[in-house]
């Protein structure tokens, strides 16, 4: 509405001052090409001077200008310009009336003859020039910028406004003398329209500061006011012309058409303005009521506020305190004073998640208010006191229009969590106590599914409680009658029904889950809320069988000792001190003897023969002396007469008041074999095996070990060292060597050293050695194997020279191969240089045919000894691996075969794939390539009209494919196989060497790649090379 | 530098080869060719680097182009490059060295091309169409050569 309604002033001004250039532009037209019709509308009115519509055009369409674009430097030189020069046309039109002259400006556009209501040709009429002065002055104070300083510019505009309706009323009323006066030039009705059109147009365009901004702003008494202005003017206008058109006819005198006048004009007025009155009036109570009801709302709001059992307090987006409520002040001992503009930390001191990313972040950047889906949110506060407590924190946003705000509930929950304690405390308590008392508990929810089973309930019914929750109680507690032993039905079902306390006192059975039964006692009641409604039962129950505790402890310990017996994977049996008779044996004592249970209880082992009787005799009087035997080693006889190596152990103990002997056995029949088997490597292997002191005596050698170093047996090796370092090592600093690199790795593992036989001879060996430590730390001794590497060591060793002067051999005829390329290279090359001068010369054909002849030869004796190099470079060179570019090795290649018969004439197609870069033998590639390339021209079928080669190169991750595929001679079937062969030439066309083939094949074996060819004679021959990409 | 500018001046060639009748072949074909208004013939490549050094300040008497043997007794093609590289930059400036040897040896070629005074290898015997092409070369290097220098 607000903007709705300036717009529309504006458009008003906008579309007027438009009007009046287009009528300016058209009166402009009129003059150009003399139209009556435009420059004058009716032939007895005056015509608009030129020099006017000029003014006109150049006001309006600066005021539009003005209106349009924004304002900037230029544009005000523009305006000042343009108003300046507008106001010298007024001026000067006016100077002309004052003194009577003539300056020449009013037919300086157009001529113009006198005319009717015209002064002087073209001049226009004072009054236009003076209104156009005036509109001048005020486009010029836009061009200043006055306009939006003061209100100058529209009381010169209101007056062009005022006077300019005097001429038009003249035109409307035909009162010849409000727009002529005397001799002087009319005014034009044109002009004066247009002088209102215009200055209604400015006036109007400043809605927001200008004089008329009282009826373009939007409230309400500028909308009445406009309203009631405008339609008085229309009326009034009417009226005049009603009483003008009335007296004309003659209707009525002049006198009444003045009564007409004065009458309806006060009648109009007095209804205008009592209609404006009454509106502003009621506006102004709606108004009122609008505050009123504001008002109330505002007390309301505060008063809820105030009330509010929680703290409430606003938050603004930069956390600052905007108001807070009385439970706030009560909450944190602040007055309201204090708060508001503070902090929120001064209240939650902790910046929590909810403070940083809610209200900063998400909360207030994303517009979002929190739902009541956003949990409160708990956070700790501090009163004034210091006091730290902690509060539930609800959010809500609220869209103000001073940004946005957070309303912030707090609320006290340190009693709840207080509460909250309290509870899990008691609980905690109850559930101790459940725990600790001597009485089984079972409770049950009102369906009678267990709930809680506390330890000595478990332990009695044998059922744990994770497993018992949940179960139905009948099936856990199961009870009978001691006597009758028919099934009592669980009290369960009446204590829940019924609501009643049940005890029963005994002659009650449990049986436990492994079917032990249990004599008991038992209460039940059942668990009621405040109400009085059963919510489940509970039973406590009591072992009644007539056992003392203490028997009920000496049982545990009993049935713990049992399960160490029974279950004890080691042989284990109790007898009797006295006659040494057993009373009990446990399961791995009767696998290892191999007696049944019988057969052992009541009888001894003199009895049964299990042990050698002197070693018997040993043992029990050790234990008759109440000793006990540890660790012994000893052989019994099973039931079928095996004998059993065991490790024996045996102490007195106390039984039921009686002494007996535990008596733990441990089968080391395994471990015996394992030792035998060791032994026997031991003894036979061919490595030698020591243990040797720190002090450089050997402990334990085998008889390799004493046999390597050429001693008789282990005994006179052990025997005859005193001292290994000096005695065995070939040199004795050696060892202190070895000890040093121990003391750093802990161990040696294939050290080679020199060691000296009992002989003197030095023998190599390899050894492996590691340390055995004591539990101090300290060197126990040394434990090693050795290797007589004598014989593998002269081999390696005379591997070595052989390996250089192989080398020194290789690079010798590397040497030679060089340098026989040049010495047998160079005189043909002198040859032929000579062959091309001496073609220089005018030669006979019959010697040029010669020379020719001589060039074949020596090429091909050339091309022998190339390929012979290149053979004798490709066996003795390394591989090399660069990046390969194929089509420069093609290139190259193609180069030195330019001279061969018939090169120009193969045509060759290069198609390439490379898409991974390649890396290998550049050379290599090079000579398999112009080995191809050289056969290609070589064996081409000139028969053919065409002759082609198709060459592909291929790159790939995996390697590089060449395929050479020409349409010549073809090989045929039979030669194909033999093709690769050294010297082997497949047509006796053939002037080459026999090697190119030969050379390539090699070449490509080199780089672990594969050659393949598919031919048809007299058709085609088609190359396929692979080579792989080199894993480096 | 424009291909008319070239020609318009005389062009050097000097030929370093122990052999004569190497020489011999390589002066006939180049006179024949007219690839060079005047050839120096030396027989080492000892003298080749006096007769540079002599002529140092006088760039009219410096060759344009070197015909360079590998293998010639006391000092060879590579000592020849070796002594080259530390002469003074008038010299480099204008000469060029082009390798003509008998040898095929790729690696020998892979050693010359590395001392980067080398603007081409040359397998003997030279020939009529091999000079054409090193004309044309020469120039293009010439005026690649102009424009880097005045890249810097």
């Amino acid at each position: 509405m607000t903007i709705t309604r300036k717009k529309k002033f504006i458009w008003f001004a906008k579309s007027a001052s438009l009007f009046t250039i287009s009528v300016s532009a058209a009166v402009l037209l009129g003059w150009l090409f003399d139209i009556p019709m435009l420059k004058s509308i009716s032939p007895n009115w005056v015509s608009m001077k030129a020099n006017t519509a000029i003014g006109f055009f150049l006001i309006s369409a600066l005021f539009c200008y003005q209106l349009y674009t924004p304002d900037t430097a230029k544009k005000n030189i523009i305006l000042k310009t343009g108003s300046v020069f507008t106001f010298l046309i007024g001026l000067f039109t006016l100077l002309e009336y004052l003194f009577q002259i003539d300056l020449g400006i009013d037919q300086f556009f157009f001529k113009d003859q006198i005319d009717l209501g015209t002064m002087a040709p073209g001049r226009m009429a004072p009054f236009t020039a003076i209104n156009i002065m005036l509109m001048a002055s005020c486009i010029y104070f836009y061009g200043r910028g006055l306009h939006k300083k003061n209100h100058i510019s529209d009381y010169l505009i209101l007056i062009v406004l005022v006077t300019s309706l005097i001429p038009l009323m003249g035109y409307i009323y035909g009162i010849e003398d409000l727009y002529n006066h005397s001799n002087l030039t009319h005014v034009a009705i044109h002009s004066s329209i247009l002088f209102v059109a215009i200055s209604l147009s400015i006036l109007f365009s400043k809605v927001e500061n200008g004089i008329f901004a009282l009826f373009t702003k939007n409230t309400n008494i500028s909308i009445i006011v406009f309203r009631q202005l405008f339609t008085l003017i229309v009326l009034i206008l009417v009226i005049a012309w009603v009483r003008m058109v009335g007296e004309q006819k003659g209707y009525y005198s002049s006198e009444f058409g003045v009564f007409l006048i004065a009458f309806s004009s006060i009648v109009i007025i007095f209804i205008m303005l009592y209609m404006g009155a009454k509106s502003i009036y009621k506006s102004e109570k709606r108004q009122q009521k609008v505050t009123t009801e504001a008002m109330e709302n505002l007390q309301l709001f505060q008063g809820v506020l105030e009330a509010a059992p929680d703290g409430i307090m606003g938050i603004n987006t930069h956390g600052t305190i905007l108001f807070v409520n009385r439970q706030i002040e009560i909450l944190f001992g602040y007055s309201k004073q204090e708060l508001v503009g503070s902090p929120v930390d001064t209240l939650l001191p902790e910046k929590t998640l909810w403070q940083d990313e809610i209200i900063h972040h998400r909360y207030f950047k994303n517009h979002k208010s929190l739902e009541a889906s956003d949990k409160p949110k708990q956070s700790p506060a501090r009163t004034r006191e210091g006091n730290e407590f902690l509060v539930e924190i609800g959010l809500s946003s609220l869209e103000t229009k001073n940004g946005l705000l957070a309303i912030c509930t707090v609320r006290d929950i340190t009693q709840k969590q207080e509460l909250e304690e309290a509870v899990r405390l008691s609980e905690q308590r109850l559930s101790t106590t459940l725990a600790s008392i001597g009485e089984g508990v079972i409770s049950t929810d009102v369906h009678g599914k267990i709930t809680y089973m506390n330890p000595i309930a478990e332990a009695m019914t044998g059922w744990p409680l994770e497993e018992a929750r949940y179960m139905n109680l009948e099936d856990v507690y199961l009870v009978r009658d001691e006597y009758s032993g028919a099934s009592v039905s669980s009290p369960l079902r009446r204590i829940i029904k019924e609501g009643l306390v049940v005890s029963v006192e005994n002659h009650t059975v449990l049986t436990a889950r492994d079917k032990h039964d249990l004599i008991i006692s038992h209460n039940g009641a059942p668990i009621r809320n405040l109400h009085g409604d059963i919510l489940g039962a509970v039973l406590v129950f009591r072992d009644t069988s007539e056992r003392t505790e203490a028997e009920r402890r000496l049982q545990k310990s009993q049935a713990q000792f049992n399960t160490a017996f029974f279950s004890n994977p080691s042989a284990m049996s109790i007898a009797r001190q006295r006659d040494g008779k057993f009373i009990e044996v446990n399961s791995a004592f009767i696998k290892l003897l191999e007696y049944p249970r019988s057969d052992l209880l009541g009888k001894n082992s003199e009895e049964l023969a299990l042990i050698d009787p002197l070693q018997r005799k040993e043992i029990w009087d050790k234990l008759n002396a109440f000793e006990s035997v540890k660790n012994k080693e000893t052989t019994l006889k099973t039931m079928s007469g095996k004998l059993t190596p065991v490790m024996l152990s045996a102490e007195c103990i106390e039984v039921e008041n009686e002494f007996c002997v535990l008596t733990t056995l441990i089968d080391l029949s395994s471990w015996k074999e394992v030792e035998k088997r060791y032994h026997a490597i031991f003894e036979n292997t061919h490595e030698g095996i020591y243990q040797s002191s720190p002090e450089g005596k050997f402990i334990t050698a085998n008889p390799s070990m004493a046999k390597m170093l050429g001693y008789a047996s282990p005994e006179e090796l052990i025997n005859s060292i005193t001292d290994i370092s000096q005695q065995i090592y070939a040199d004795p600093r050696e060892r202190e060597r070895m000890l040093t690199l121990f003391k750093r790795e802990g161990k040696a593992i294939g050290y080679e050293l020199a060691a000296r036989k009992k002989n003197n001879e030095i023998i190599w060996v390899r050894a492996n050695i590691h340390i055995v430590h004591k539990a101090d730390g300290e060197v126990e001794y040394y434990e090693g194997t050795i290797e007589d590497i004598t014989e593998r060591k002269l081999a390696t060793e005379q591997l070595k020279i052989q390996f250089a002067e192989l080398k020194k051999t290789n690079h010798e005829l590397d040497r030679f191969v060089y340098s026989a390329s040049h010495d047998l290279r160079a005189p043909l090359a002198s040859i032929l240089g000579v062959i091309n001068i001496c073609e220089l010369e005018d030669l006979s054909d019959t010697s040029k045919f010669h020379l020719g002849l001589i060039r074949r030869s020596i090429n091909r004796l050339d091309g022998f000894i190339k390929d012979i190099l290149n053979h004798s470079r490709n066996s003795r060179t390394e591989l090399q691996s660069e990046e390969i570019n194929f089509l420069e090795l093609l290139t190259s290649a193609q180069e030195n075969l330019k001279f061969m018969n018939g090169s120009e004439r193969l045509k060759i197609n290069v198609s390439t794939s490379l898409t991974t870069p390649f890396f290998g033998d550049s050379v290599r590639c090079g000579i398999v390539i112009e080995n191809l390339l050289s056969n290609a021209i070589k064996y081409q079928d000139f028969l053919k009209e065409k002759n082609t080669l198709s060459i592909d190169f291929i790159t790939t991750e995996v390697g590089a494919t060449i395929i050479f595929h020409d349409n010549g001679l073809g090989i045929h079937r039979n030669h194909v196989p033999k093709i690769f062969d050294m010297f082997y030439r497949a047509t006796d066309m053939s002037t080459g060497s026999g090697l190119g083939l030969y050379i390539a094949k090699e070449c490509i074996l080199r780089m672990n790649g594969t050659i393949q060819v598919k031919s048809e004679l007299n058709n085609y021959t088609k190359f396929e090379i692979n080579i792989p990409a080199r894993s480096s | 530098m424009t291909k008319d500018a070239m020609h318009n001046q005389p062009k050097i060639a000097m030929v370093i080869d122990d052999n004569e009748i190497d020489q011999l072949v390589a002066r006939s074909l180049i006179t024949a060719s007219g690839f060079a208004n005047h050839i120096i013939s030396v027989a080492s490549a000892s003298k080749a680097l006096t007769y540079l050094k002599t002529n140092e300040k006088q760039p009219e008497k410096l060759p344009d182009l070197i015909f360079l043997d590998i293998h010639m007794p006391e000092m060879d093609g590579f000592e020849f490059l070796k002594e080259y590289h530390l002469l003074t930059s008038e010299i480099k400036a204008k000469v060029r060295i082009v390798m003509l040897s008998s040898s095929t040896d790729s690696a020998d070629q892979a050693k010359a091309r590395k001392t980067g005074h080398v603007l081409k290898f040359l397998s003997k015997p030279l020939n009529l169409e091999e000079l054409e092409k090193l004309d044309q070369l020469l120039i293009n290097k010439n005026s690649d050569f102009v424009q880097m220098r005045y890249d810097g």
